[in-house]
């Protein structure tokens, strides 16, 4: 009796014992799935943000453009938001397979000298794109698949009278409820701020920065959201004797621990990238790492950017990269700090290449499909590996009414990059889809006969942050 | 020799020379106002047959008479006036004021009668034993036949018990000479020396207690006490009578605490008097606890009495010590070991020959437990009264399980009677049958349902008091019932489970201690033995058992999820136990069980078998996912908003005694019951820490068992006590039963600190007045999605990812109907699937398809009650990730300014569940997520309104949307024309009629629901009369 007593009294209580202490072990939670920060996650429909731009006759006039890459017809539905209250109008559409259906939104949003859109898309294939043109210039963006809380726009310029610099951040709100957002600038000239900005329901606001911080060579601003979510684009003008062009930018959010810049130094331009970092305590410390096509390995740059501060590194300056030709930048923050990262190249009036300005924000994500419609002209195709490890077989199609047809492919090693030329891959405006067996990042040069835009592909296939790609 | 014989008076003086060898005795009569009796007790001292003896009485009361019937009797008696002291052992000290010169004192009492050789057998007896002390054998002064006192037996505390039982007969069982620790004052032998030595009778003792410091002193001196049983004394003992004080208990006590204090050497005081403390402490609480109040002060005042002479003490210490003649050893050695109190307790001594000074605690334990059960139900059920009183006078709040009745009685029995439920998108299945009943019962009151709503909280409250009472039935020990019952209460999870409105967690208080019973039962083994035959035995108990789960399980499906739980645990612990005996039964009687459960609750058992046993139904909306309840919380039942305290844990000491004093089946029991206890802890942990790939029920439900388990260990932790306990000599498991005593007191304190509200901490208010929902009036019936935590929401809900549930109404807050999960989900799935998107990003259009099933209102709950009737500490915070995908949805306007508790969203793309709508109006609509794209358009709500039979005009050349899972016994009539129907938005129905006008919608109930439903009404009527026959057949018999 005595050992069944003493055995059952040592189970009994070594089972509680051994209870208590397996249970000071941490608990993992069920968590969600992730809703990717970047492109169009592989679901049957799409909705998309375009932040927009001017209205008729304004200074950067907003148009859509509908691409289904798909082989299935799509439909589509436009809800036009205007600057103005009540201000906006739905437009359904038929997307025809391998075609591009163009809208002129101030069509319908007459009434508004700004005006943005959300487009709503039901087929995985279709992206949408948005043109401006304006007496300085054109250019071209990806409408962005989120809202955000935190933006950080890295540069802008303001000198009206010297420069004819002015710099707009449109700020869209698709959503049933007023946002409410703080700005804050920090210039050379000085930090400025503005608070409590509201921006109605399905409005469209633009916040005139020339205005608020003038005569400005160099302005970042934040953008926070404090109710609500919005979509926030950066328009920028210049309009000198020596430089000319538009830029319209969709901001992304809250920033990246690492992005990609995939093309630049394609020619007679000045490359000027900007780092900033939107924390307000924490310091970042940031390489730009130079990828090329294999050939040279080149050490990267490193930058410490400080809180609210912005780094200027003009590209065209490093004598080093000089002989390169094309190349792409990954901006890696070391210490985990996301950071917002923008290309702006321009060209001067009198350089021989293109005269104009181009802008494009860093791509954070990788994905294994990619849509990227490419205008005709000198354009440039760009496909960077991000991986250090993986090596990605890129196969690039061409989808048009006929079908989908394979064009040519790629094999790029870890770390590697290509550009293809637009002439390889077909005439006229090809809409190319890009394939590949490893994430990749895709990025566009559309360098045409009068004017030059880069941006990136729009991502149809997963989307996997690039913090996460080894 | 009889008592009551004629003494032979001796006629001549005796020789000389036997004079000479003869020891003079002085026999001392304390008179205290003595009545009739007196005389003869001197004319017993008269006629002794002993040649050298002296009489001397002392008038302790300065009577005037007494002097006069002395001389009558006994002329040459001394008569000593001392009626300037105070108690018999101050007036018996006066003795020795005189010029004594005799070797014996005999020290007597007023009302004592001596047969005529006593003197002398007492004296032959002393100095043939070399006793320091000898008395006699007492008998009743009327009934001489009857034993009084021989000789007493004292533990180290000073508390004596009597050598012979109540009412025992003289049958010369104890003639012979034996040591003794004390013999009464009534009459006893002291040498003169002796009694000089030890200055006398301790004179602080007034009255009772003097013979224990005597003796004691007096064997410390060296001295040997001894009973010589053939000296013969009658005894009145009618002090209380003759004082008119009831002062037995009060002078008792203190005089034990003194006699420690002055006897015990200092080694020995420092282990005793703590020991004494704690004993003390113990009868303090119960008497506190019996609300004997008179008793607890008693006891308070044997303490403060001593240490207000401290002083005193100490002179008295010196000087008894400096009498010493012997070691404290030797004479603890002739004390009782143990302590004599709780072993008279174990035997049923205690209090015998008290009842008739009335509010004696030990005597009610001891021969009234009927009584004492009484006084404990009655004080359980004030405090749960009381603890209630608040919901008694406004009822319980409409917040998480509590939900409101309908506004009817009629409604709700309507709602239990047609088989249909509309929570979710509405599907085929039954109401609970317990909420029918509910319905019928409130009808019969006068159809005003929310006195049947309270009681649907406390009445489960009751049922599992009552089962916990029953629990230790078998074991024939009332005292093990009432520990049952006290400890049941005592512990917080009934408490909790109404302060989280969980009727999981009510109804599982409710069946465990039956369920643990019925599984004991079904086992067979001790004490649970079956007299009518193993397998009627058996039989009978498994029915009795299947019907506790059944009818468990029409309140709350998901009741018998705890049935597994308990028979693994009995199983386990018959292994542990080395007594698997029976342990087959239970594993054969399981399939009999869940028959006659399934028969009970027989549309719950056809609509799970339907659904494939659908384990929402189980699950209670929870995933598997990791909750934050820790064993801590689960081991202190702390499972609700109500944190209770720590010292709940302590019950826990009590819990061991049955393991570490238990013998037999009280071990084999005991451990049973922890294994089952560790069982149900075991399994809530692992459904806890998220180790399961499914979610399991309410941990209030998961823990139940673990609460009966508790009370019962509680219980037998007494019935230990008494069988066990008097078998050991006093050491560590004598000690144990005061510090477990004491634990579980200790234990209980934190569940009594919870009555301080009158509503056990539930939320004064629901969400009545908090919603922002439009009156489905006005635009037509609408949807609303809750989402939260599962034990937050309004009603049991389904399971969505990351540890959130959801669950959908119709026209705003749900009713009891909608309370549990049908096993038939209808299109449920679709609901999830939409919630999915929206919360994975998927889709930024959630109100388009949620539109497309009748959702109006999204509402993501944080608390189980609207602020300020909950606090933010007890929120469960929706994740960001959540808020933030809501918060994307294009279509979903937040209501600004809703409660605090919860987030509102509006869906500005909603359709009416019952909506007209122009023809074709989904032709682009092959399935839900079309609606994505083409949203429904030009809808007008119509037939608004809850329940089967919905009446109203609809337009003319319209179809009628019916969002919900489709089903051909919903029927649209226009007069008296059926419309046809056909599938609309891919998954629901729209109705066609040829015309408008005056429509009814009516869902027709099935014939085998009804069917099924009388079946099961059947059943439990069969099961009712069989029980009343048995009840009935076996008090006739």
């Amino acid at each position: 009796m005595k050992i069944v007593r003493l055995s059952a009294i040592v189970v009994i209580l070594s089972t509680l014992v051994v209870g208590f202490v397996l249970d000071q072990e941490p608990r993992t939670f069920d968590d969600f799935a992730p809703v990717d920060r970047l492109g169009v996650p592989a679901t049957s429909t799409g909705t998309w943000f375009c932040p927009g731009g001017s209205g008729e006759g304004g200074s950067a006039v907003v148009g859509l453009e509908i691409v289904n890459a798909g082989t299935e017809p799509a439909t589509g539905e436009i809800t036009a938001l205007g600057s103005t209250a009540g201000d906006q109008s739905t437009i359904q559409l038929a997307l025809p397979p391998g075609e591009r259906v163009s809208v002129a939104l101030p069509d319908f949003a007459p009434e508004s000298d700004w005006v943005g859109a959300v487009v709503e898309v039901d087929g995985p294939m279709v992206i949408v794109e948005q043109s401006h043109e304006g007496p300085t210039g054109t250019d071209r963006s990806t409408c962005a698949t989120r809202t955000g809380t935190s933006f950080a726009v890295t540069d802008g310029a303001t000198r009206v009278l010297s420069d004819g610099e002015e710099m707009t951040l449109l700020l869209l709100n698709p959503f049933q409820e007023d946002a409410v957002v703080d700005i804050s600038f920090v210039a050379d000239v000085g930090p400025d701020s503005l608070d409590s900005v509201v921006v109605p329901a399905q409005r469209v606001v633009a916040i005139n920065v020339t205005e608020e911080v003038t005569v400005a060579r160099r302005v970042a601003a934040t953008v926070d959201v404090i109710s609500g979510r919005v979509s926030v684009a950066r328009v920028q003008i210049r309009d000198s004797e020596s430089l000319r062009g538009l830029a319209v930018t969709p901001v992304v959010p809250d920033g990246a621990e690492v992005s990609v810049i995939p093309i630049l130094g394609t020619g007679q331009t000045i490359d000027i990238i900007t780092v900033t970092n939107p924390r307000r305590t924490d310091t970042a410390e940031v390489d730009l790492e130079i990828l090329t096509d294999g050939s040279v390995f080149l050490d990267p740059i490193e930058l410490t950017v400080r809180p609210g501060r912005t780094v200027r590194i003009d590209m065209s300056t490093e004598d080093r990269l000089g002989e390169l030709g094309a190349f792409s930048v990954i901006a890696r923050s070391l210490n985990a700090i996301p950071v917002a990262v923008m290309l702006e190249s321009s060209a001067g009036l009198a350089t021989e290449g293109i005269p104009g300005t181009a802008a494009v924000v860093g791509i954070d994500g990788a994905s294994n499909m990619w849509i990227a419609p490419m205008e005709g002209g000198a354009g440039l195709l760009a496909v960077v590996n991000p991986s250090t490890i993986s090596i990605a077989i890129v196969d690039v199609y061409v989808v048009d009414p006929a079908g989908q047809r394979f064009v040519l492919s790629v094999e790029l090693g870890p770390g590697r990059r290509t550009t293809i030329p637009v002439t390889e891959i077909g005439e006229g405006r090809p809409i190319v889809v890009v394939e590949s067996t490893a994430p990749v990042v895709v990025g566009r040069d559309l360098t045409g006969f009068t004017s030059r835009q880069l941006l990136g592909g729009a991502a149809v296939g997963e989307v996997i942050a690039l913090s996460r790609i080894e | 020799m009889d008592a009551t014989d004629e003494p032979s008076r001796p006629d001549a003086e005796p020789a000389p020379e036997t004079r000479a060898a003869t020891p003079s005795v002085t026999a001392v009569v304390v008179a205290h106002e003595p009545g009739e009796w007196f005389e003869e007790t001197i004319d017993s001292l008269v006629t002794q047959d002993y040649p050298r003896l002296d009489i001397m009485v002392i008038d302790g009361a300065g009577e005037h008479d007494l002097a006069e019937r002395l001389r009558k009797v006994a002329p040459a008696a001394t008569l000593l006036d001392a009626s300037d002291t105070t108690g018999f052992a101050a007036a018996a000290n006066t003795a020795m004021e005189t010029d004594l010169t005799s070797a014996f004192l005999l020290i007597c009492h007023d009302d004592v009668a001596l047969a005529p050789d006593a003197v002398r057998t007492l004296v032959t007896e002393s100095l043939r034993s070399n006793a320091g002390i000898t008395g006699p054998k007492l008998v009743a002064w009327d009934y001489p036949e009857q034993l009084q006192h021989v000789g007493l037996v004292a533990d180290r505390f000073a508390v004596t018990s009597e050598v012979v039982d109540s009412a025992e007969l003289d049958q010369e069982q104890y003639d012979t000479v034996t040591d003794v620790f004390v013999v009464p004052t009534a009459c006893l032998l002291v040498r003169t020396t002796l009694f000089r030595e030890l200055s006398g009778y301790d004179p602080v003792i007034t009255r009772r207690g003097e013979d224990v410091d005597l003796c004691w002193r007096a064997q410390l001196r060296g001295a040997r006490v001894i009973v010589a049983p053939d000296a013969l004394v009658r005894h009145r003992e009618q002090l209380a009578e003759r004082t008119g004080v009831d002062d037995i208990r009060r002078t008792r006590a203190r005089h034990q605490v003194r006699t420690v204090m002055v006897n015990s050497s200092r080694p020995s005081l420092f282990v005793t008097l703590p020991l004494m403390a704690a004993l003390s402490l113990c009868e303090f609480f119960i008497a506190l606890m019996t609300l004997n109040f008179t008793h607890a002060r008693d006891v308070a005042h044997a303490w403060t009495w001593n240490i207000g002479r401290l002083s005193e003490v100490r002179r008295r210490r010196k000087f008894v010590r400096s009498t010493v003649e012997t070691s404290d050893a030797d004479v603890r050695a002739l004390q009782q070991l143990g302590s004599v109190r709780i072993n008279a307790f174990v035997r049923g001594q205690i209090g015998r020959g008290e009842r008739r000074f009335g509010n004696e605690l030990v005597s009610a334990i001891q021969t009234g437990t009927a009584r004492f059960a009484v006084l404990s139900w009655v004080l359980v059920v004030i405090f749960v009264l009381f603890g209630s009183r608040q919901l008694l006078t406004s009822g319980p709040a409409a917040v998480g399980d509590f939900a409101a009745f309908p506004s009817s009685a009629g409604e709700l029995v309507g709602d239990w009677w047609s088989g249909w439920v509309h929570r979710d998108l509405g599907s085929a299945a039954a109401v609970p049958t317990g909420y029918g009943l509910a319905g019928v019962t409130a009808w019969l009151l006068g159809g005003s349902p929310g006195l049947v709503r309270t009681w649907l909280v406390l009445g489960p409250v009751f049922v599992g008091l009552l089962g916990a009472w029953r629990l230790l039935g078998v074991t024939g020990s009332r005292r093990a019932q009432i520990g049952s019952l006290v400890g049941y209460a005592a512990l917080p999870l009934a408490w909790a489970s109404i302060a989280a409105a969980s009727m999981p967690g009510l109804i599982g208080f409710a069946l465990s201690p039956w369920l643990l019973a019925g599984a004991f039962r079904i086992q067979a083994s001790a004490p649970y033995r079956v007299a009518t035959g193993a397998v009627q035995g058996i039989v009978r108990a498994s029915i009795g058992l299947g019907t506790a789960v059944g009818l468990s399980v029409i309140f709350e499906p998901a009741a018998s999820i705890i049935v597994p739980i308990v028979f693994a645990g009995v199983l386990v612990g018959s292994f542990i136990a080395v007594h698997p005996a029976g342990a087959h039964r239970l594993l054969g009687a399981a399939p009999l069980v869940v028959l006659v459960g399934s028969l009970v609750a027989l549309p719950h058992t056809i609509g799970l078998v339907g659904s494939n046993f659908s384990w929402d139904v189980f699950a209670g909306g929870r995933t598997g996912s990791a909750a934050t309840v820790s064993l801590q919380e689960l081991t202190r039942f702390s499972v609700g908003p109500i944190a209770t305290n720590p010292l709940v844990w302590l019950l826990g000491v009590a819990c061991l005694v049955p393991l570490l004093l238990g013998r037999s089946w009280r071990f084999d029991l005991g451990v049973r019951l922890w294994t089952v206890a560790l069982s149900a802890w075991g399994v809530a942990l692992v459904a806890s820490r998220g180790l399961l790939d499914f979610g399991l029920a309410d941990p209030a439900l998961l823990i139940a068992p673990a609460a009966a388990a508790v009370a019962g260990l509680l219980g037998l932790a007494v019935v230990t006590v008494e069988h066990d306990l008097r078998r050991s000599g006093f050491g560590w498991r004598q000690a144990l039963v005061p510090v477990a005593l004491v634990a579980a007191v200790a234990g209980s304190l934190p569940t009594l600190g919870l009555i301080e509200t009158g509503r056990w901490g539930l939320a004064r208010q629901g969400f009545e007045e908090a919603m922002p929902f439009v009156d489905p009036g006005v635009d037509g019936s609408y949807r609303v999605v809750w989402v939260g935590a599962p034990e937050i929401l309004p009603a049991e809900g389904r399971p969505l990812q990351g540890g959130l549930a959801w669950v959908a109404t119709l026209d705003g807050l749900p009713t009891v109907t909608d309370r549990t999960v049908a096993p038939n989900a209808g299109s449920a799935d679709l609901m999830v699937d939409v919630l999915d998107r929206v919360m994975t990003g998927s889709t930024q259009r959630g109100g388009r398809l949620l539109g497309g099933l009748g959702v109006r209102y999204v509402v993501l709950l944080e608390r189980l009650a609207p602020a300020p009737f909950s606090s933010e500490s007890q929120a469960r915070p929706t994740p960001d990730v959540v808020v933030g995908a809501f918060g994307r949805q294009l279509d979903l306007r937040q209501i600004v300014g809703s409660n605090s508790a919860m987030r509102v969203y509006e869906n500005t793309e909603w359709t009416s569940v019952r909506a007209a709508a122009v023809a074709g109006f989904d032709q682009a609509v092959t399935e839900l997520a079309d609606l994505e794209i083409d949203p429904l358009t030009g809808t007008v709500g119509v037939l608004s309104g809850t329940g089967h039979d919905i009446t109203g005009s609809i337009p003319d050349g319209t179809e009628i949307l019916v969002s919900q899972t489709p089903d051909t016994n919903w029927v649209l009539s226009v007069g008296d024309e059926e419309a046809p129907r056909r599938v609309a938005n891919g998954w629901s129905h729209a109705f066609l009629p040829a015309s408008g006008g005056e429509a009814k919608l009516s869902y027709q109930t099935p014939f085998s629901h009804r069917a099924v439903v009388v079946a099961q009404l059947a059943v439990l009527i069969l099961l009712a009369v069989d029980r009343l026959r048995r009840q009935f057949w076996g008090a006739r018999s």
